[in-house]
């Protein structure tokens, strides 16, 4: 079953921006270029002497063979996640899909009509730069807020929000 | 202790594989038809191969020369003719 309704209008699909991925993942970029480092550094140096017993090699190889199919994993199972958590605002509905892990997933359904108040926010040297930031719904309900993290163009997202709830009320 | 390497290495495969497969089939699961998703998963594919591939030349080096790091060092082969 769909989460959005037929006669529901999709306004707004939203995602965190790729800047914050590329950031979640920086590490482990790191980690994928650090191997070529260590054996550009054995190889032009003779600071480290490695044994010629026969198995080092093998021993190298194996392991770095490992060591990058795991940071490989590491990194799509990092692009799954970012790719799988999203917001989607429709004419009726705010919908906060959260993919935690791969076994942790929440959708959380919203009225429009609750909503009581949109706040952008874009803090951080970072955010003005990429004009990415956080977009706070605050409602009547249960849960208080919704937080659309890291999203692109935060203050056209609170826009879009705010005119559609007015349009909500005006035809009540 | 050659082939105690290769038998962790293969166990360390069998786990990296079972994990792989959960992270395409659950990334499938919800955005079955999205065409980043296929792209994605057709990258990681052809990197893990790229990687197996790699692995295997540079043993099957190793196994043809006793230099060091024969995947990391350029060789220069020199060859004497006799009259």
């Amino acid at each position: 079953m769909s989460i959005i309704s037929p006669s529901e209008v999709t306004l707004l699909k939203l995602r965190r921006h790729p800047i914050v991925f590329l950031w979640d993942i920086a590490v482990l970029l790191f980690l994928l270029i650090l191997p070529v480092v260590i054996v550009f550094f054995i190889n032009n140096t003779n600071a480290v002497q490695l044994p010629d017993d026969g198995i080092t090699p093998v021993i190298i190889i194996l392991g770095a063979s490992i060591y990058y199919l795991y940071i490989t994993l590491f990194i799509f199972y990092e692009f799954f996640i970012f790719f799988l958590d999203r917001w989607i605002v429709t004419n009726q509905h705010i919908i906060d899909i959260e993919q935690k892990t791969v076994f942790n997933r929440v959708v959380a359904k919203l009225e429009l009509e609750r909503v009581q108040d949109v706040t952008a926010e874009t803090k951080g040297f970072m955010q003005t730069l990429f004009n990415y930031g956080d977009v706070y719904i605050q409602t009547a309900g249960e849960r208080e807020r919704f937080v659309f993290k890291d999203v692109p163009a935060p203050q056209f997202v609170a826009d879009i929000i705010i005119k559609t709830l007015d349009t909500i009320q005006k035809k009540d | 202790m050659t082939s105690l390497l290769f038998s962790l290495y293969l166990i360390l495969v069998a786990v990296w594989l079972i994990f792989s497969v959960i992270v395409v089939v659950f990334a499938l699961r919800h955005h079955f038809f999205s065409v980043t998703n296929w792209v994605m998963i057709g990258l990681y594919a052809i990197i893990s191969l790229q990687i197996f591939t790699v692995t295997a030349s540079s043993l099957k080096k190793y196994t043809q020369s006793s230099t060091l790091l024969p995947f990391a060092k350029e060789r220069t082969y020199e060859y004497h003719l006799t009259k």
